[in-house]
C-alpha cells in the first residue's frame, strides 16, 4: 500500500480475482462520506456511489495484504451481530431496524464479504479467515462519531458457510431468521433473487446434482439453507427468530440476544419504523402470511413440503425448547 | 460566459440580519424541490408570483411584493438600489448539516434574460458552495451573480443557519453594464490537441496522481454531473501537465464502469 494516503472515507467494493496468483488479487475501493448505509443493501448504496463519476475512474486499488494491513491500522467497529436468514422472512425489516439503535452502522448482504466467502478453492482456509475479518473491519469503519454497533446481515446462502465466518468471529453472537416455507417460496418464485435462479450461484452450494425443474430447484436451496441454519445451531447455538416475531422481537429477544438493552427513545423509533417496509418505501409493512399461503398453488405447497418443511419443522422445535 | 460575479455593491449585513429578527415568528416554507435536499432547505417569499403562491416557486409571468417586505426595511434598501425589473425575491434558508445535491435550475438563464442575485445575509465558513465544481465564498452583505443553470451543490457544515438574498432579476443595460455576462469562463480550459495514444497515457498518469493525492481527488469526488466531471477532470490533468482530451475520459470511464459491473457475481 502507497504509505503515504490513507484509506479512510473508502470502501472495498470489488474484488477482482486472480485465479493464476490469487495475492495478485486487486480490491478497488470506492469512495463515502456517508455517515450511515441506509439503503436496503449494501449493493444499493454502492449503486448510488457509482453516480459520482470519480467512483468510476477514481477508484482506488490494492491488494488483499494491503487490506489486511490497512485493517490492522484502522480496526472499525467490532460486530455486535450477524444475521443469518433464509431470505424472503423479513431480515431486510430487521437489519433495518438494527440500523436504528443508537451509534449502529448496518452492513446488508455486503458483496465484497460474500465474494471473500465463496472464494473458497482460491484461498487457505486461515487465509480466508483473516480476510474475511479484515473485510468487515474495512467495510465497519465508524463513520460518524459515536457509532460502536455493528451488524452485518449476510446472504441468505452464506449461511451454508456458517462454520467459516464463526471461525472468523467466534465471540459475534448470532441470529438465524426463518419464516413458514410456503410463504417464503411464494415469494422467492414471485421474485427470484440470486440464489433461486438456476445456475447463477453453483449448485453444488447447496448439494444439489442436477435438478432440471426451476421451481424445486429454488425449494431444494432454500430448504439447504432452513438445514444449514439448524446446523449452525446445533453446533454453537445461535438465537431462532420466525418471522412471526417480527418487528417486536428486534427490541425485545435479538437486542438482548446481541447484548442490547434499547432505550425507550430507541424503542420508540423502532417501533415507529417498523410500520414501514424498507424494500418498498412507503407501503406499509403487513404481515403477508394469510395472503401468500392462500395464493399458492397446490404443487408449489408440494415443494415446500418435501423440500423445506423437515428442516423448519426442527428449526420449530429447537425455537420452543 | 462567466457563472459568477461579485457585483460592486455591498449592502449593510447588519440591517439584513435586522430583518431577520422582524421576521423570526414566521413560519419558512421548506422548498419544493424535495428531492434535491437533506436537512432544512426552506425560505420566505418577500415578492413572489402575483397570483399569490404559499410555495417558494420563483417562475410567473408577474410578481408582487409580500406584506412581510413591509417589515423588511434592509431588503427594500438593497432592492432599491438595483436598477432592473425585479421578479422573485425569497430569503433562503440551509440549516445546519443542510445538504443540497448537485441539480441545475434549467429554468434560470442569461439566454432568457434572467439573472439570480444572491445577498449572503448570515453564513458560516464550513458553508460550501460549489458551481461548475468550484467553490464560491460569498460574504454577509457582498452582492454575487450566478449562472445556476449551471450544476452546483451545498453544504452548510456548520452549526448555524445559511441565510442569503436570492433576487431574480430581468436583465437590462444597467445590469449589463455591472456584469460581464459574455466575458470568457477562465476556469474553462481550451481542450489540448494531443494525440490519442498520448492522451490515454497521460490519463493513466493522472489517475495515479489523484490516487496519491487526496486534495485532488477531493477536487473531483463530490459531482455527479458527468459532462461536468469530464471537463474538470481535463481542466485538472492540463493544470498538473498532463495534457488529455475529453474524449480519452469518457473512453477510460466507459471501460471502468463496464469491468466493474462485468462478472458482477465472480
Amino acid at each position: 500500500m502507497d504509505e503515504v494516503t490513507t484509506l479512510d472515507g473508502w470502501l472495498p467494493g470489488r474484488i477482482f480475482w486472480d485465479d493464476a496468483d490469487v495475492e495478485a488479487s486487486v480490491v478497488e475501493w470506492i469512495w463515502c462520506d456517508a455517515p450511515r448505509f441506509t439503503e436496503a443493501f449494501l449493493d444499493d448504496t454502492f449503486t448510488g456511489l457509482m453516480r459520482h463519476p470519480a467512483n468510476t475512474l477514481f477508484r482506488r486499488r490494492t491488494t488483499l495484504a494491503e487490506l489486511e494491513t490497512w485493517v490492522g491500522r484502522s480496526p472499525g467497529v467490532p460486530p455486535t451481530g450477524f444475521i443469518f436468514h433464509v431470505s424472503r422472512c423479513g431480515s431486510t425489516l430487521l437489519a433495518h431496524l438494527l440500523g436504528r439503535l443508537d451509534g449502529a452502522l448496518v452492513l446488508s448482504e455486503p458483496g465484497p464479504v460474500d465474494s471473500l466467502i465463496r472464494a473458497g478453492e482460491r484461498l487457505g482456509r486461515e487465509r480466508q479467515v483473516a480476510l474475511l475479518r479484515a473485510m468487515v473491519g474495512a467495510l465497519g469503519q465508524a463513520r460518524a462519531p459515536g457509532q460502536s454497533r455493528l451488524f452485518v446481515k449476510f446472504d441468505a446462502w452464506n449461511t451454508l458457510q456458517h462454520d467459516l465466518i464463526r471461525e472468523a468471529f467466534p465471540e459475534t453472537p448470532w441470529v438465524f431468521l426463518y419464516r413458514d416455507p410456503v410463504e417464503v417460496l411464494v415469494s422467492a418464485l414471485g421474485q427470484r433473487g440470486v440464489h433461486t435462479v438456476p445456475g447463477l450461484l453453483p449448485a453444488s452450494l447447496f448439494g444439489i446434482d442436477a435438478e432440471p425443474d426451476a421451481d424445486a430447484y429454488a425449494a431444494r436451496v432454500l430448504g439447504a439453507i432452513y438445514a444449514a441454519g439448524l446446523e449452525a445451531h446445533g453446533r454453537a447455538p445461535g438465537l431462532l427468530v420466525d418471522y412471526g416475531q417480527l418487528p417486536g422481537a428486534t427490541w425485545g429477544e435479538v437486542a438482548a440476544h446481541f447484548g442490547i438493552t434499547p432505550t425507550p427513545d430507541e424503542i420508540a423509533r423502532l417501533t415507529a419504523a417498523s410500520g414501514r417496509n424498507p424494500k418498498q418505501g412507503d407501503q406499509p409493512f403487513t404481515a403477508d402470511a394469510e395472503a401468500k399461503r392462500r395464493s399458492a398453488p397446490e404443487g408449489l405447497r408440494a415443494l415446500a413440503e418435501r423440500w423445506m418443511q423437515p428442516a423448519y419443522e426442527r428449526l420449530e422445535d429447537a425455537r420452543s425448547n | 460566459m462567466i457563472d459568477r460575479f461579485r457585483l460592486p455593491l455591498t449592502f449593510d449585513a447588519a440591517a439584513l440580519t435586522a430583518d431577520l429578527d422582524a421576521l423570526s415568528a414566521e413560519g419558512w416554507i421548506p422548498h419544493f424541490n424535495r428531492g434535491f435536499y437533506d436537512g432544512d432547505w426552506s425560505g420566505l417569499v418577500l415578492r413572489g408570483p402575483a397570483q399569490g403562491a404559499d410555495s417558494l416557486v420563483a417562475t410567473a409571468e408577474a410578481f408582487a411584493d409580500t406584506p412581510l417586505l413591509d417589515i423588511c426595511p434592509g431588503v427594500r434598501a438593497v432592492l432599491a438600489t438595483l436598477d432592473c425589473p425585479l421578479r422573485s425575491v425569497r430569503l433562503l434558508r440551509l440549516g445546519p448539516g443542510g445538504v443540497i445535491r448537485e441539480h441545475r435550475d434549467y429554468d434560470l438563464g442569461y439566454d432568457r434574460g434572467e439573472a439570480r442575485l444572491h445577498v449572503p445575509v448570515v453564513t458560516n465558513p464550513d458553508v460550501s458552495f460549489h458551481l461548475r465544481n468550484r467553490r464560491v465564498v460569498m460574504a454577509p452583505g457582498d452582492t454575487w451573480y450566478l449562472d445556476l443553470s449551471q450544476p452546483h451543490r451545498v453544504v452548510n457544515g456548520g452549526a448555524t443557519d445559511r441565510i442569503h438574498l436570492v433576487i431574480d432579476v430581468g436583465v437590462n443595460d444597467w445590469l449589463r453594464d455591472r456584469i460581464p455576462f459574455e466575458a470568457d469562463d477562465p476556469f474553462r480550459s481550451v481542450e489540448p490537441e494531443v494525440g490519442a495514444d498520448e492522451a490515454k497515457a497521460n490519463l493513466e498518469r493522472f489517475r495515479a496522481l489523484v490516487a496519491a493525492e487526496p486534495a485532488l481527488h477531493g477536487d473531483l469526488r463530490d459531482t455527479t454531473d458527468r459532462e461536468l466531471f469530464v471537463e474538470e477532470t481535463v481542466r485538472l490533468g492540463l493544470a498538473h501537465g498532463l495534457p488529455f482530451t475529453a474524449e480519452a475520459v469518457r473512453e477510460a470511464l466507459m471501460a471502468e464502469r463496464r469491468r466493474w459491473n462485468d462478472q458482477w457475481m465472480k
